[in-house]
């Protein structure tokens, strides 16, 4: 299952992150009420192209991240810089090990 | 006897104070471990339609786009992928990051899609071979 384009802009007090909502099998349009953005805290949003089910797992990953550093102090929440070289990392090791993850990731926020 | 040879820098960054400490970001990390930061992005198919278009805009207005402008661009630039991708939907979502009046930061998702308005009154004078 994959989706198709994000698009991000910067503008004087923020960030806009856009992508239409269709996930498609191949070439058939299968689901089309898909939100593929996903807030991770109030610093962070993030959005996908690429596969689902890999973006899911990438949600998990980073979502559990948030949670066991808020167990140190609850109002700690990940930047998008901590989240993007996290994901960086991540994608790099995977790709390494030959089973890369088929998503390019949109980190945005402030 | 495991010696780790590896002489390790370590690098800081000064911690920043007030609204500086919240600066707009947008970051990508592509399939293969490869990143970067930009004022404006399109990815996917969109890249070759509306990257051209976004980083335009946001070079003549020199980043300060106002948010409905802003809107405005991103909507045109859903509006050529709709046009021109056939892997995409006229529904889309809206996630927007900014400062509250507090001064702090908020991100906001949209939880309902809206539909984009298109045109389709060219498609009787189209003539042709379709796949």
């Amino acid at each position: 299952m994959t989706a198709s384009s994000v698009y991000a802009i910067c503008y004087m007090d923020g960030v806009m992150l856009a992508c239409d909502s269709g996930a498609f099998q191949g070439g058939t349009s299968r689901y089309k009420g898909v939100n593929r953005l996903y807030r991770l805290n109030s610093r962070c949003v993030l959005a996908f192209s690429g596969d689902w089910a890999d973006f899911q797992f990438i949600q998990n990953l980073v979502e559990r991240r948030q949670i066991k550093l808020q167990h140190a102090d609850p109002d700690l929440e990940m930047t998008p810089k901590m989240v993007q070289s996290y994901l960086c990392m991540f994608f790099y090791s995977r790709r390494s090990k030959l089973d890369p993850l088929w998503d390019t990731i949109v980190v945005a926020g402030r | 006897m495991c010696g780790v040879f590896t002489s390790p820098i370590v690098g800081m960054e000064p911690i920043k104070e007030g609204a500086s400490q919240y600066e707009p970001f947008i970051g990508v990390v592509l399939q293969r471990g490869t990143a970067f930061n930009v004022k404006s992005l399109a990815t996917g198919i969109g890249s070759y339609f509306a990257n051209q278009m976004l980083e335009s805009e946001v070079r003549k207005s020199n980043g300060q786009l106002e948010k409905d402008q802003a809107l405005e661009i991103v909507k045109k630039a859903l509006q050529i992928s709709y046009y021109r991708d056939c892997h995409a939907a006229c529904h889309y979502n809206i996630a927007v990051s900014e400062l509250d009046e507090g001064g702090s930061p908020r991100a906001i998702v949209s939880p309902k899609s809206e539909s984009l308005a298109t045109n389709w009154d060219i498609s009787e004078r189209v003539s042709g071979q379709f796949y």
